[in-house]
């Protein structure tokens, strides 16, 4: 049964498998100067004054709302007028790291997966966890795989840490093993059982149960690496030092998903991770914001208002800040230099501003990673702005994966 | 005119030339009157009259339906540019009347896709014949789901990854070993805790564990007890946190509300009408109850828990966030204003107290504003809330062993060779069909193959999982349902968002449902019995886009009551109350709009501007009498979730109005427009604002025909309350809440415009829309223009039927479009 169920996918499901069955391919090459990315994203984009320094060049002057990255300035690029040339309004930045909306995702062989899950798939197939992505309270809509469904998001610190660093007792992993097992087994007579309902399906009912084979077949796949790790101590993490001071504050939530992410990529537990700000989270615990996250993006240039919106801005920023400022303190644990200088770190939105409900010239900024970095840089050019999927294909690139096409991207982006 | 005469002339004479001469005629009326802005120069509208070719077409049927709807409406050609007597009027409509009766297309099917997880829970709990799911299984551990266009079940969200199947596996698994209990009865044991161990637990934010020492400890009737503060924070039993055994379980409460009107309503937002609550949180379970004033009540609960199941107590109130920003810690304040007015020496000594504990000094006279301040009555606050005095649980227990559940679904001793006979019927009901022959042979093996290393019981859990991890369980449209059991289905899932009984697809197959008068009386005797309270509660919340009433909440700050009393889930309440009402009293489709009333309390009266509403937070039937508001169009969901957080838009709420009532779907503004961000901080009216936007020629053709569906509701602002200024600083400017349709007819107010809305010809747009609804609903994807004239048939039966909802809703499952066949 076992051996035919494999040869049932390897066959039959060929033209669909393909894309998938990459993950199997090797890890790209250890030696390439980055290995890690983190990416770093919110639903609204950001108060253009106030993110995009007012001059082109190297090691700019930071506006208000990156300032807490100024330590940085010669290490980073903010990158002015690139964009998914999309229609505006709210339901496109699920498109932030894709370019493509979820509703046109057939057109597409790989669906609209989004360019962490590519570089999940590469340099994921040897740690625990191929990706993590979090975000308080449902988070945001960011990755999204080759099957053209979300990559779930853990929304609570806690539960990040029992994920990642909480190691089973011997029971536990008993349990936790004769479960995979168990699973393997009924997933194999399920699987069969897609077999004869294909059959008889309809055109689009038919793609609906590739999908739906696919799902089997990825879980399947998860399983198994489940139970390669499961005998597999993970390292060990103390998070209360977080919440020591007796308060709950967002404040502290960010600081725990920072610093484990931080120790995972340490660790080696995970090379991809995204964090979330969410338009559901109330921003009420930052000094001066009052009102939604929502709600102060549309301030009719109320000047209280937009400062409430810059606080919450500066509030993303400066998380980040620090989390660079620890990656950077970290001598990477495989190679020469710090942890961020192998770490390539995205922040950004698939919406320009909010206020206007604009989707174009989303703010970007690339850090990190050994990238030769620009400062400031314009792509505008010849009146249009720079497909961001270009930019996503050249960090791919520059993982060591050899790909010349990334989703809609025209062409490259040259660091310097 | 003249050639209209000659037209019915000819009619008379030579019936077959003049089919084709009213044609002609048609052609030439639409070259007089609408190829002046539609033609290729100037497609207004983004609509060119030579796009419509000779006959509808698949490509094309859009554009043709579109068009009889605004001619019908008299709406096109406008009524500022052409004079289209009426009688050319009725020409043009006959004609596209005709032409979109004339185009045949293949119905189109609708596609598979995944339960939702609503769907998914209730078809697990029927599967295994539960009467509910047990409290380990929580819909909150799968993924959630995407609504699209305000829909939970629409074919576009519900894709199935990894993710889903690893969640549906784990659920299931967990229901299954709840259910299906195996080696010896476990010991019934009785665990009393009391008020000492009763303590607080954070449940706002996500690190759940974080005690804060706030235990509002308290004696009353002399008995000791622990009482609630802030009503975020609920109780956990310190030493019991969950229960490890599965059974059944008594859980006894003893309980009291306690301080009930001690603060004044302003301060507080506790209504006098309103008795202090508890809610029993028993795993996924919740009980609510009320308690007594001062009075110990011991309230006794019989409910089946599973090994993990958590138990807490919470207090469940919109109160006690009135002042300041919300937070409860300016309550505290309260107990300082209570005890100046009734008890000054107290106040004094209390302050002083307090004063001294926390600085280590005396008060000085100085700061004689420090005893109102709020920190130093932090921890004396006692307002209304619930008081505990000990909690009791004994079990597991069990009616029988093994217990009745794991009997009625795979028998009470179940043998391996019996795993056909025993999985057949699970199959029925989770596949919603007959098996064929064979069908179950491989998960039999399976089943056989499996007991050999982990047992028979674990074996038949398998064999389970197997039949429920399939698509045949967790899809829904798979076309290998014969026509019966595929209607029955739909049916079910309509109504009661789970899969058929099989006492439903034996019905379905008797011809229980073969046509509209059967089908009616089904659905009123399901209507009498509460059988249709799943789509009472999920379709409007769907239809009317409720999930998205904070998208875009009031400013908290500006709309302070908005906020802090949680208006958007009394308005959401309100609009489920009354569609509730419309149907279940089987009115007409229309009254959703001319209603002069809705369903009240006394939160919403306070927005709403009425002084004899009950101090309560009970929902009453309210008749308005000042013609502004009653039904959908006068409702606070509907004109906050179309605001903005400090102004309101008439465009958003015209948008609102024509695409989720009236079925019409204005053109998006092109992609390359420029948005212009407003600026509240030099206030013109909205309405000079959009005049200058519609100013620009390409803006305005489609402005003329969308703002007039919104200019109306400008009286009401963010939170859906009255006005009759804009106010911004200091200056006040009066509100034109008065516009033009494109047919001609116009309004100056609100109440004018709700005339306008029940017209004919808006009427039918309404009902149209409406039953257009319903096949989203039950489908999972939207009726295309295509089966226009199928929904033409629902439509003449809901008239025939004074539009009487149950008819309506009867026609709408006898028609192709909901059977799919």
């Amino acid at each position: 049964m076992k051996l035919n169920r494999r040869t049932f996918i390897g066959s039959g499901g060929a033209a669909l498998a393909l894309p998938a069955l990459e993950c199997f391919g090797a890890p790209a090459s250890p030696s390439a100067a980055a290995t890690r990315c983190l990416i770093v994203g919110n639903p609204f984009g950001m108060h253009p004054q106030n993110f995009f320094p007012k001059s082109f060049g190297r090691s700019p002057k930071l506006p208000f709302t990156l300032q807490p990255l100024q330590w940085l300035n010669d290490r980073l690029t903010v990158i002015s007028n690139t964009d998914h040339d999309m229609g505006n309004g709210h339901g496109k930045e699920v498109s932030f790291l894709s370019g493509i909306l979820p509703s046109e995702a057939n057109a597409y062989a790989e669906k609209n997966i989004s360019f962490d899950q590519v570089l999940a798939r590469y340099l994921g197939s040897d740690v625990r966890y191929p990706s993590i992505h979090v975000g308080l309270k449902g988070g945001i809509q960011m990755s999204w795989t080759a099957n053209g469904t979300i990559a779930p998001v853990t929304t609570d610190p806690k539960q990040l840490y029992a994920n990642l660093f909480t190691t089973l007792d011997a029971k536990a992993k008993a349990r936790q093993v004769t479960e995979i097992n168990r699973n393997q087994s009924v997933l194999e007579n399920v699987a069969d059982q897609l077999t004869d309902l294909k059959k008889s399906a309809s055109q689009f009912d038919r793609d609906r149960l590739d999908q739906f084979q696919t799902s089997i077949r990825e879980f399947e796949q998860s399983l198994e690496k489940r139970g390669h790790w499961v005998d597999r101590d993970k390292p060990a993490y103390d998070l209360s030092a977080h919440y020591s001071n007796g308060e709950h504050l967002i404040h502290n939530d960010y600081e725990a998903i920072f610093d484990m992410i931080t120790y995972a990529f340490e660790t080696n537990l995970t090379r991809i991770a995204t964090v979330a700000f969410p338009r559901t989270l109330e921003y009420t615990d930052i000094d001066g914001v009052s009102r939604g996250y929502h709600s102060v993006t549309h301030n009719g240039k109320s000047r209280d208002i937009v400062n409430e919106l810059l606080a919450i801005e500066r509030f993303q920023i400066e998380h980040l800040s620090r989390c660079l400022k620890k990656l950077d303190a970290i001598p990477d644990p495989h190679q020469d230099g710090s942890m961020l200088d192998h770490t390539v770190v995205l922040f950004g939105s698939g919406m320009g501003y909010g206020g206007t409900h604009s989707c174009k010239k989303l703010p970007i900024l690339v850090a990190g990673g050994g990238l030769k970095h620009l400062g400031h840089v314009n792509v505008r050019i010849n009146g249009k702005n720079m497909p961001l999927c270009n930019l996503f294909l050249t960090l791919i690139q520059h993982f060591g994966i050899e790909r010349d096409t990334f989703n809609v991207s025209t062409g490259t982006f040259n660091f310097g | 005119m003249k050639r209209f005469c000659t037209l019915l002339a000819l009619f008379a004479l030579l019936a077959s030339l003049v089919l084709s001469g009213v044609t002609r005629a048609s052609e030439q009326l639409l070259r007089t009157h609408c190829f002046q802005c539609h033609n290729k120069e100037e497609s207004n509208g983004d609509f060119e009259i030579n796009a419509l070719g000779l006959h509808p077409t698949a490509e094309t049927i859009g554009m043709w339906t579109d068009a009889l709807d605004l001619v019908l409406a008299g709406e096109m050609p406008p009524s500022e540019d052409s004079e289209l007597n009426e009688a050319d009027r009725k020409l043009l409509v006959d004609y596209f009347t005709k032409q979109v009766a004339a185009f045949n297309s293949p119905m189109t099917r609708s596609p598979m896709r995944r339960l939702n997880n609503r769907e998914f829970a209730a078809s697990v709990r029927d599967t295994l014949l539960l009467d509910k799911l047990p409290p380990n299984f929580d819909s909150g551990d799968l993924l959630a789901d995407n609504r699209h266009e305000g829909f939970d079940n629409a074919v576009a969200t519900l894709g199935i990854s990894r993710y889903h199947m690893e969640k549906y596996a784990a659920s299931l698994r967990k229901v299954l070993d709840a259910t299906i209990l195996s080696g010896d009865q476990p010991r019934r044991k009785k665990v009393r805790i009391p008020a000492k161990r009763i303590v607080d637990k954070l449940l706002i934010g996500n690190t759940g564990d974080i005690n804060k020492s706030l235990n509002w400890e308290a004696e009353v009737n002399g008995k000791e007890c622990v009482s609630f503060g802030d009503p975020q924070v609920g109780k956990r039993f310190r030493g019991f946190d969950s229960v490890s055994l599965t059974g059944n379980y008594s859980i006894t409460v003893r309980a009291a509300g306690v301080d009930r009107t001690r603060y004044d309503t302003s301060g507080s937002g506790f209504y006098s009408g309103d008795m202090i609550r508890l809610l029993v949180k028993l795993g996924a379970h919740e009980h609510v109850f009320e308690l007594p004033d001062e009075e110990l009540a011991e309230i006794t609960l019989h409910e089946w828990l599973a090994d993990g199941s958590q138990l807490s107590l919470h207090h469940p109130t919109d109160a006690h966030r009135m002042l300041h920003n919300g937070g409860f810690k300016h309550q505290a304040i309260l107990e300082g204003e209570y005890l100046e007015k009734n008890n000054p020496g107290k106040w004094k000594r209390l302050f002083e107290e307090r004063y001294q504990q926390m600085t280590g000094g005396k008060p000085s006279t100085k700061h004689d504003r420090d005893p109102y301040e709020s920190k130093y009555w932090r921890y004396l606050w006692r307002g209304a809330r619930p008081a505990i005095y000990s909690v009791e649980i004994d079990g597991p227990t069990f009616e029988s062993w093994p217990p009745k559940r794991h009997i009625a679904l795979v028998g009470a001793n179940p043998k391996i060779e019996n795993a056909h006979d025993i999985l057949a019927p699970i199959a029925r009901r989770a596949w919603k069909r007959n098996l064929k022959p064979g069908e179950l042979d491989s998960i039999v093996a399976f089943v056989e193959t499996s007991a050999e290393s982990m047992g028979t019981i674990e074996a038949f859990k398998e064999g389970i999982l197997a039949i429920m991890l399939s698509p045949r369980f967790l899809m829904v449209n798979d076309n290998s349902l014969n026509t019966n059991d595929s209607l029955a289905t739909r049916i079910s899932y309509f109504l009661k968002g789970t899969l058929p009984s099989q006492s439903l697809r034996a019905e379905v197959a008797r011809g229980g449902y073969g046509g509209h008068e059967k089908i009616l009386q089904q659905l009123l005797s399901e209507n009498a019995q509460g059988g249709m309270d799943v789509f009472l509660g999920e379709f409007p919340y769907s239809w009317l886009k409720l999930a998205d009433i904070n998208f875009m909440a009031p400013d908290p700050k500006r709309f302070h009551f908005y906020d802090r009393k949680q208006l958007g889930e009394d308005m959401k309440n309100e609009a489920l109350a009354f569609f509730r009402h419309v149907v279940t009293e089987n009115l007409p489709v229309t009254e959703l709009l001319s209603a002069d009333y809705s369903f009240v309390n006394a939160d919403l009266a306070r927005i709403y501007g009425l002084d004899d509403v009950p101090m309560d937070s009970r929902l009453r039937k309210y008749t308005f009498t000042d013609g502004r508001r009653g039904g959908l169009l006068g409702m606070g969901a509907f004109l906050t979730s179309t605001a903005d957080t400090q102004t309101t838009s008439p465009i958003h709420r015209a948008v609102y109005v024509m695409e989720t009532l009236m079925g019409i779907h204005p053109s998006p503004p092109p992609p390359d427009v420029n948005t212009v961000e407003p600026d509240i901080r030099n206030a013109k009216t909205i309405k000079e604002v959009l005049a200058a936007h519609a100013s620009d020629q390409s803006c305005a053709s489609c402005h003329q025909s969308i703002d007039p569906w919104g200019y109306a509701f400008e009286n009401f602002d963010p939170s859906g309350a009255w006005r009759d200024l804009y106010v911004s600083g200091a200056r006040e400017i009066p509100i034109d809440a008065s516009s033009n349709f494109r047919n001609g007819t116009g309004y100056k107010n609100i109440s004018e415009f709700r005339e306008l809305v029940l017209s004919d010809a808006n009427r039918d747009r309404f009902v149209r829309s409406f039953v257009s609804k319903l096949l989203t609903y039950t489908n999972g994807t939207e009726p295309g223009a295509s089966d226009y004239g199928e929904i033409n048939k629902i439509l003449q039966v809901s008239a025939e039927h004074d539009y009487r909802m149950m008819e309506t809703i009867a026609a709408v499952i006898d028609s192709p479009l909901f059977r799919q066949n």
